[in-house]
């Protein structure tokens, strides 16, 4: 079993190992036990090293630090996720090296927003994971306070595709200092930033065909049966007539969250109901290349169309008159 | 001279071969130290792994040297035992080939290191309080101090005499309650109490000795004793309450475990003039291996509670358990049809029992008791059974260790029906009069009754466990509406059945529990999006 070597963080575990052990075994009571050697070899690669970093800054907030980062990693082993994706989280938490005076501040808020970040973007979008850590770990020395910190995070988020975000960023955007948008830009490639704030899509391509979304339940996708579309309250929903879906889409990426709180049946009659006047409307920009168009729904930048014959969704970018 | 000690001697030998060899094993749990702890540790863990070997050899000098004791009644066997049968009632007895023990004597031991309360009844001169003393030895007390520690159960016992007394000088000058100082007991404060002939104490001094016993402290003029935990030691010359006074129910309840003192071997008195010609007294002659150190009793206490019950072993328990609590004529709501229901309503159980038809009463276990199990009962079988286990060495506990410990941890517990049509069958009457044998049986049939249901393999809670078990995070709605319509699905199934057992009513309400679960977390879902 691999063992602590720091001194400090030596010293305090023996003053506090009873609690240290009763968090254990609360945890081993919700998730069953976990493997000691996986817990300890977690802790020596992961923890300890942060326990040095916080402990040159701030050497009295050793337990406070130490008892967040025990508590995450139960929780993380405890539900298996440290060991399916132990590299993305290995490296989510190494963010933290670079931000020690940030981790003494709120270390539970930091090591949450980081464990949330990497679930969400594992499944949304599943291979942008490493693009994310790789360019929070360039961002993470700029950040000057928690907020900034989990505001790039949001952003970076953004151009890793969470098109959800867009509109937190946009407003993050305002405040960006010049270096940390070079640093983003660096990573987007072939577009601008700016353009993709205000529109969502790349200027040159306005009016075509952007891709898909959705897919067939069977292959792990999002719709039983062929969905319809429709727009409320400024969001283009989907169902298939079991789960309802909000769709979120630009150049940088798509998101399709499930399960939100609108009913399918209103969905349908919202897209029964507006199919003809959507369909009349955008045919005066340009011709959708299907005969079996269900619905139809469109918001200021994204247009969508669903079909009888699919269980996706086509996106088209809309041009700006 | 040389003879008399060499003879002595030999009293207090503690033989060096292992009682029970087992391979030493690592220990699973996580625990905070392993991160930082080095060499010293492991040799720690080494000695710690012994102390099971110690608690045999204390075991073995009791029962071949200190106290006469030749019943081997918790029995183990490794095969085919030899039976033999005697009389016209055609008694049975069994050679068992594994190693087995005499309960008078394994269960103190085991009760001094769960630190459990054990009740020990059984008529005069049985070696009831000599079985006590030893166990306050065994924990490191000098004899004077257990002798003087030792409560004994009399009429005129008052409160002041088992808890303490204020001091004269403060009851003058103390203007507030607060500031009288209380000299305390010493037995308060040790780690092995002993209470003898509690029968006979008074029911007033009985309550406060009930508020020691179960809540660990004492209290006299606002001022509070807290005790350590200890193993308690109860003596009774007659179980059933027939001392000098009723033992109020409470205190009843807060006994872990019962055994019965044996009667004397006749054919023993041979020992028992060697013991008088050398005056030998084995509370006096204990051999210093085998007493125990307080770290050391910690030690063990944390051992026991890392020895495994493996989920199959669990289900039996469960299964078990479930078939005493229901009652279904108590009421037209699941929830409320328990013994605990009609016990409060007053109205006579057996007029209710007959009401119930249609069942059969010799299958349903529950008709032999007119109560359920408490979760106190569960809690006590489950760590004497791993304490158990961990006697004989185990890491795990087996079947055999619940079922030779149950009838000990339920005796007091269950009332029995007598009434019920499974004591009138051809053999039955005999589980009227011996209650450890019934308890033995009825946990028998159970488990039969568990096999025959296949509920191994074929558990239809399984898959609603396992999936609960995984934990909400993640679950999607659709995932959570599917759940909700197989738990609809098995409770339709259940539905279909003609008779409703105790064991398929615990079912019932933990797959509603379920389904209010995940309806709960369904709602939250939808809110936070």
């Amino acid at each position: 079993m691999e063992k602590v070597r720091f001194p400090p963080l030596i010293e305090y575990l023996k003053e506090s190992s009873d609690e240290y052990n009763k968090m254990y075994y609360q945890q081993e009571l919700k998730s069953g036990a976990i493997n000691s050697m996986m817990l300890s070899k977690w802790i020596v690669q992961n923890v300890e090293p942060l326990i040095i970093a916080v402990h040159k800054v701030a050497p009295e907030s050793l337990p406070k630090v130490f008892k967040a980062l025990y508590a995450s990693s139960l929780s993380l082993l405890g539900n298996n996720l440290a060991i399916t994706h132990e590299e993305e989280y290995k490296h989510g938490w190494n963010l933290c090296l670079h931000i020690p005076q940030l981790l003494v501040l709120q270390p539970q808020r930091i090591l949450n927003a980081i464990n949330t970040a990497l679930e969400s973007l594992r499944q949304h979008q599943p291979e942008k994971v490493l693009n994310w850590l790789n360019l929070m770990r360039n961002l993470a020395t700029k950040c000057k306070s928690v907020e900034l910190f989990l505001d790039y995070g949001r952003f970076a988020a953004w151009t890793c595709g969470m098109a959800h975000l867009r509109e937190k960023a946009a407003k993050i955007y305002l405040d960006l200092p010049g270096e940390v948008l070079e640093l983003i830009q660096g990573e987007v490639k072939n577009v601008r930033i700016a353009d993709l704030i205000e529109l969502g899509w790349r200027k040159e391509k306005y009016g075509s065909f952007e891709g898909v979304a959705g897919g067939f339940y069977g292959y792990g996708k999002a719709f039983i049966q062929p969905p319809l579309v429709a727009l409320v309250e400024n969001i283009i929903v989907a169902s298939d007539g079991v789960s309802s879906s909000a769709l979120f889409a630009d150049a940088l990426g798509t998101v399709l969250i499930s399960d939100i709180p609108v009913s399918a049946d209103y969905i349908k009659e919202q897209a029964l109901q507006s199919r003809e006047n959507q369909l009349r409307k955008i045919q005066k920009h340009f011709p959708i290349p299907f005969d079996d168009v269900t619905s139809v729904a469109a918001n200021k930048s994204t247009l969508v169309v669903s079909r009888s014959s699919s269980h996706y969704l086509f996106l088209y970018s809309i041009p700006h008159e | 001279m040389d003879f008399l000690n060499k003879t002595l001697g030999f009293f207090q030998k503690v033989p060096s071969a292992p009682t029970n060899p087992h391979e030493a094993a690592a220990p699973e749990r996580f625990n905070i130290k392993d991160l930082y702890s080095g060499e010293e540790n492991s040799s720690e863990e080494e000695k710690s792994t012994g102390l099971d070997e110690k608690l045999r050899q204390a075991y073995f000098w009791i029962s071949n040297t200190a106290i006469i004791s030749p019943f081997y009644d918790i029995e183990y066997d490794d095969g085919d035992p030899k039976q033999f049968s005697f009389g016209d009632s055609k008694v049975q007895l069994s050679l068992p080939k594994g190693q087995s023990y005499s309960s008078c004597v394994l269960v103190p031991l085991l009760n001094l290191i769960v630190r459990g309360k054990c009740l020990i009844v059984g008529g005069p001169g049985r070696g009831k309080t000599a079985t006590c003393i030893l166990m306050g030895l065994l924990a490191g007390y000098s004899k004077t101090d257990v002798m003087r520690a030792i409560q004994h159960g009399q009429p005129q016992m008052t409160i002041a005499d088992l808890l303490g007394h204020p001091l004269p000088s403060d009851m003058v000058k103390a203007e507030k309650t607060s500031d009288i100082r209380i000299a305390w007991r010493k037995w308060l404060g040790m780690n092995v109490k002993i209470i003898d002939e509690y029968n006979r104490i008074p029911t007033r001094t009985q309550s406060a000795l009930l508020t020691v016993l179960s809540d660990n402290y004492a209290e006299i003029f606002d001022q509070i004793f807290e005790c350590p935990p200890s193993a308690w030691y109860l003596t009774a010359n007659d179980d059933a309450g027939g001392g000098t006074y009723q033992v109020i129910e409470a205190l009843k309840d807060r006994i872990d475990i019962v055994i019965r003192a044996f009667h004397f071997n006749t054919r023993f008195i041979d020992d028992l003039l060697k013991r008088i010609e050398l005056n030998y007294k084995p509370e006096a002659m204990i051999p210093e291996e085998i007493i125990f150190s307080e770290e050391e009793l910690n030690q063990i206490n944390r051992e026991i509670r890392a020895v495994k019950i493996s989920d199959e072993l669990r289900k039996r328990i469960e299964f078990f358990c479930r078939q005493f609590e229901f009652f279904e004529s108590a009421s037209d709501r699941l929830e409320y049809m328990t013994k605990d229901t009609v016990k409060l309503s007053g109205i006579d159980f057996k007029t209710l029992f007959r009401q119930e038809t249609g069942k059969d009463h010799v299958k349903d276990l529950g008709s032999q008791t007119c109560n359920g199990i408490s979760v106190r009962k569960i809690t006590t079988l489950l760590i004497f059974s791993k304490a158990l286990a961990y006697f004989r060495g185990n890491k795990a506990v087996e079947l055999e260790d619940i079922r030779q410990i149950l009838p000990f941890v339920l005796h007091d517990t269950f009332t029995p029906h007598l009434e019920s049509p499974f004591f009138d069958q051809p053999g039955n009457e005999k589980y009227r009069v011996d209650k450890v044998v019934w308890l033995r049986k009825i946990f028998d049939i159970s488990c039969q009754e568990y096999l025959s249901m296949d509920l191994d393999r074929n558990d239809p809670m399984d898959i609603f466990d396992e999936q609960f078990r995984q934990g909400l995070e993640n679950v999607s709605l659709r995932e959570v509406d599917k759940r909700l319509q197989d738990i609809e699905k098995q409770l339709y199934k259940w539905s279909q059945e003609k008779k409703l057992y105790g064991y398929r009513a615990d079912d019932i309400l933990k797959l509603k529990y379920y389904y209010q679960r995940y309806c709960n977390y369904k709602r939250w879902l939808q809110w936070k999006r």
